[in-house]
């Protein structure tokens, strides 16, 4: 039963990882000051957003196009045949926007410097 | 298909008649002064939801009060201690004694129904909640009016709410008092989380499920995660307010931005926790105004579900402000803009089913509250995201720009549902329907005057004008807009006066009241009486009423599931979480003072401390524990064998393990005992990102020799093993063994032990809480794990009793399991707190 419930929230819940991953990162290199330049950009904290977007990203592309094994993997055996097309549907549209919100949050690392104060 | 035979129901009829009257007499709510013991829920979701009215009535007479004193400049009408003492009551009591709690009412009061089971699992921890709520919220407010009141806004900002800012009892009464309210919050929650879970009907897959059960089942889960994070927050801020432990004070390394981190963290969810059941009340209330369908169902619960996780991704968008750097406020802006996309997908599929049932669309009172809050709803979403970008932010921050829109939001998208839900499901509790007639005046009033007052904040707001300002010159030309306001504001009372006259003159409390006359689809508009439904119905689709006409003669007829009280005593069925199976039958307590009594002396409890009056904070504290004792003593009934429901099925009336609900709510409860200590290990580390220079400040003495974590954590994990033995080898039933409660006693102490072995090694290096973040941080560790300790001892020594008296054996092991559960989780969080407060200063070096 728990395993049906992470199958269908997967994709948040890689989503959640990730923003956890980037922030975590991003604000103890800033504050310890670790590879921080003078103009605030931080080569350490934007490969640490890269590589904590791409590996929950793929995880979560892997879920959308292997439901199946995904599912077996977490939770066993399927049940009936509606049953599992609502699963499949919520736990694909989910990840699909999870993936998209990832995007949209790793995005700013290619942008802005990494470790500056806008103001 | 007309007759029994051909559909193969549950049951054959006609049923004897001696089985509704037992159901009656079950079932009956108790009369008189008794009522208080009640613990039904369409008589304490009455009661919870009328209280939750009366507070937002009395906030909104707070915000009249606030709207003639900003009507003209230089306006003296309420000084300016009155003014703070205002707005921090209207935005407490609207945002924790009215919003959430008046959903949560709702979860309570249609939840059974819309399932048809007979009561969510836990009716006497729903009571407790409810009547914890109303006694400690009713004090709260009256702070008020004795110049008791906080005065820190709703937020309660650090330094401003520290003692040298804040002198007084009034922060505290925030502090302990909403402390309190959260907790009873969080009692609704487990409820909730179980109810839906595991009372659906046979049948009501997830994919069966009424979109207000999804909503209710993720506002319960985000309270889970969310709220931890505030009662950490406040109890920080209290024990440095009572003993000077300075988490928030910067010259001694704490940080005030510590505060809104945690505060935000519980704060922004909070808006989704009081939006997503609203937005379940609407996806339920359209279909059947259009007599259609809901378009996208599995969108909308894509879109639920999507909105939950992404909210606790927005905190720091109340912080763009505070100075972090730019690309963490690009994280969050990002997170903020994404949450529009779920937001927007039910909005579509609301326009949508109204669109596919346009021809048979009906105008009623729910109709235009739900039309409103689309208008309405959609104009905050807008606003919202302008906010979330941040160099607008930057502009509009703390302007009354954010005051329309987070009206604009939570009226929008709160209140206007609320009322279409008074209208819709009022015939549920209800001998006669509200009135067409007044409805509609109420709705007009309120939607022209909301709009009338909230619209000019918007330029007020990029006029200039700050939030929060008792008064201003008389020249900045805000006269004209502030005016407006304040004469929309008095336009929706009049609304709301209109709607109470409304309830006074038709709302008549008790069943026998019109029968399904939307014709909606689902099954709370089944016929009911104190016991629910007469029979629990065999779900098949999501609209049970649309696709099967005969169901509710079928229902009252008895001729689905349980029709009777098989074990003579209150029951509901006990279905699987995902594919809805019949697994057992509930034994459910029925009415009782204990409920009532405990939530009166918790509530004095906190009040007293409030106060500083310890001895009898203590002595009420200690007496509400006693309560809650005796009343679950009385629960864990023993197996009554296997009972009858129909269609086959022969289910046990006790269970043990993973599949008994009890077992869940104690999972729950470790779900939200985690996610306060992942609050508290998030402080930890934020105040060592912010002074890693103070962690641990010069001066401070080295930490313990590791034999003191050491020691702690064999006595964790001796307890834990001890633990394990003794729930293998519990004697059979009717045999009593000195050697149960003996282990269950050293079990207990070295749970104790362990806690109270860490303090003993930081107290003998001379290590104060008072000199700096770093040691207040050090000792909250274990002061935690002691919380949840003591917790888990009361259970041990509980259990060990119950086996002394013959109420816990091999085969009756609910509370051995419950407090071998507790136990676990409580050895396991005093480890990580071990690993962290003794590995991460040598780690660091």
């Amino acid at each position: 039963m728990v395993g049906t419930f992470v199958f269908i929230l997967a994709g948040p819940i890689l989503w959640a990882i990730q923003l956890t991953a980037i922030y975590g990162s991003q604000s103890a290199l800033c504050a310890a000051g670790i590879g921080t330049s003078s103009g605030g950009g931080n080569a350490l904290v934007l490969w640490s957003v890269v590589i904590a977007s791409l590996i929950p990203a793929g995880v979560a592309t892997w879920a959308i196009l292997a439901p199946a094994a995904s599912y077996r993997l977490l939770a066993g055996e399927r049940g009936d045949a509606a049953q599992w097309g609502f699963l499949r549907g919520v736990m694909r549209l989910l990840t699909g926007l999870s993936i998209l919100a990832m995007a949209y949050a790793a995005l700013g690392a290619v942008f802005l410097p990494e470790c500056a104060s806008l103001r | 298909m007309s007759t029994t035979e051909e559909k193969k129901l549950p049951n054959s009829g006609p049923r004897p008649e001696h089985e509704l009257e037992d159901l009656k007499r079950v079932w009956a709510t108790p009369k008189g002064i008794r009522l208080v013991t009640a613990v039904n829920n369409t008589v304490i979701g009455t009661l919870y939801i009328g209280v939750a009215f009366l507070f937002f009535v009395l906030a909104g007479v707070l915000a009249l009060v606030m709207r003639m004193q900003l009507a003209v400049g230089d306006n003296t009408l309420v000084s300016q201690d009155l003014y703070n003492q205002l707005f921090t009551v209207h935005g407490t009591t609207m945002m924790f004694l009215f919003a959430v709690p008046a959903v949560e009412a709702l979860g309570v009061m249609l939840l059974p129904q819309m399932l048809a089971a007979r009561d969510l699992p836990f009716p006497r921890l729903s009571a407790f909640a409810i009547w914890a709520y109303v006694i400690g919220g009713l004090v709260f407010f009256s702070t008020i009016f004795y110049d008791l009141a906080p005065k820190g806004g709703w937020f309660m900002y650090p330094p401003n709410t520290l003692t040298e800012f804040s002198p007084g009892d009034n922060a505290d009464f925030w502090l302990l008092g909403i402390g309190f309210i959260e907790i009873s919050a969080i009692a609704g929650a487990i409820e909730i989380v179980v109810g839906v879970l595991r009372t659906r009907p046979p049948g009501m897959t997830l994919a069966k499920m009424p979109i207000f059960a999804w909503a209710m089942l993720i506002f319960a889960a985000m309270i889970i995660f969310a709220f931890p994070a505030v009662i950490l927050a406040t109890m920080l801020l209290e024990i440095e307010r009572a003993f000077g432990w300075p988490f928030f004070s910067a010259e001694l390394g704490g940080d005030s931005l510590l505060w809104q981190h945690l505060f935000w963290f519980f704060g922004h969810p909070e808006v989704y926790i009081i939006f997503l059941p609203a937005a379940g009340l609407v996806s339920m209330i359209v279909p059947t105004m259009a007599q259609t369908p809901l378009v996208g169902y599995r969108l909308i619960v894509v879109a639920l579900i999507a909105t939950g996780f992404f909210s606790f991704g927005l905190w720091v968008h109340h912080m763009f402000t505070t100075g972090i750097p730019g690309l963490s406020l690009a994280f969050f802006s990002a997170a903020s803009m994404a949450v529009a996309i779920p937001s927007g997908i039910q909005v579509f599929s609301w326009i949508a089913t109204i669109a596919a049932g346009r021809k048979r669309f009906r105008i009623t009172v729910p109709s235009l509250f739900v039309l409103g809050f689309l208008f309405i709803f959609t104009l905050g979403g807008l606003t919202g995201v302008m906010v979330a970008i941040v160099p607008f932010d930057f502009q509009a921050h703390d302007s009354y720009f954010i005051v329309a829109h987070f009206h604009y939001v939570l009226i929008g998208g709160m209140v206007f549902p609320l009322f279409a839900t008074f209208y819709y499901w009022a015939p549920m509790v209800s001998k006669k329907m509200l009135s067409e007639r007044l409805g509609k005046w109420a709705f007009w009033l309120m939607f022209i005057g909301f709009n009338v007052t909230f619209f000019p904040m918007h330029i007020t707001g990029l006029a200039g004008m700050p939030r929060r300002v008792w008064t201003y010159p008389s020249n900045l030309g805000w006269d004209v807009l502030n005016m407006i306001s304040t004469a929309g504001a008095f336009v929706i009372a009049a609304g709301v006066l209109v709607f109470i006259i409304d309830l006074i003159r038709n709302f008549r409390f008790g069943e026998g009241g019109a029968e399904n006359p939307w014709g909606a689809g689902t099954l709370e508009f089944l016929p009911n009486d104190v016991y629910s439904t007469r029979s629990i119905p065999h779900v098949t689709s999501r609209e049970p009423l649309w696709d099967n006409p005969d169901l509710p003669r079928e229902v009252e007829a008895g001729l689905h599931y349980l029709p009777n009280a098989p074990t003579g005593g209150r029951e509901t069925i006990v279905t699987s979480a995902v594919e809805a199976k019949p697994q057992y039958v509930l034994q459910m307590p029925g009415a009782g003072w204990t409920p009532f009594l405990a939530a009166a002396f918790t509530a004095g409890g906190f009040l007293l401390l409030t106060i500083k009056e310890v001895g009898l904070g203590i002595a009420s504290g200690t007496l509400a524990i006693l309560l809650c004792l005796l009343w679950t003593w009385q629960l864990d009934k023993p197996s009554q064998g296997e009972v009858d429901i129909g269609g086959g099925y022969k289910l046990p009336t006790y269970m043990t393990g993973p599949n008994s609900h009890s077992w869940w709510a104690m999972v729950v409860l470790m779900l939200v005992a985690s996610a306060l200590y992942i609050s508290y290990f998030f402080s930890y580390l934020y105040l060592w990102t912010v002074s890693p220079d103070v962690w641990a400040p010069n001066g401070s003495p080295a930490p313990p020799s590791l034999v003191f974590p050491v020691g702690s954590a064999a006595m964790f994990a001796g307890g834990s093993a001890l633990m394990a033995w003794l729930g293998k080898r519990l004697p059979e039933p009717n045999v009593r063994t000195p050697g149960v409660p003996a282990g269950l006693v050293i079990a207990a102490l070295l749970l104790g032990g362990g806690v109270a072995l860490e303090i003993l090694g930081h107290m003998q290096t001379g290590l104060d809480p008072t000199a700096s973040s770093y040691g207040a941080m050090v000792y909250m560790a274990p002061i935690l794990t002691g919380q949840a300790a003591f917790a888990a001892i009361v259970m041990c020594l509980f259990a060990g009793a119950r086996h002394l008296r013959g109420g816990m054996d091999k085969q009756r092991r609910v509370t051995f399991d419950n407090a071998a559960l507790l136990y676990y989780y409580t050895a396991a969080q005093g480890v990580f707190g071990l690993v962290l407060i003794h590995g991460f200063p040598r780690l660091i070096g």
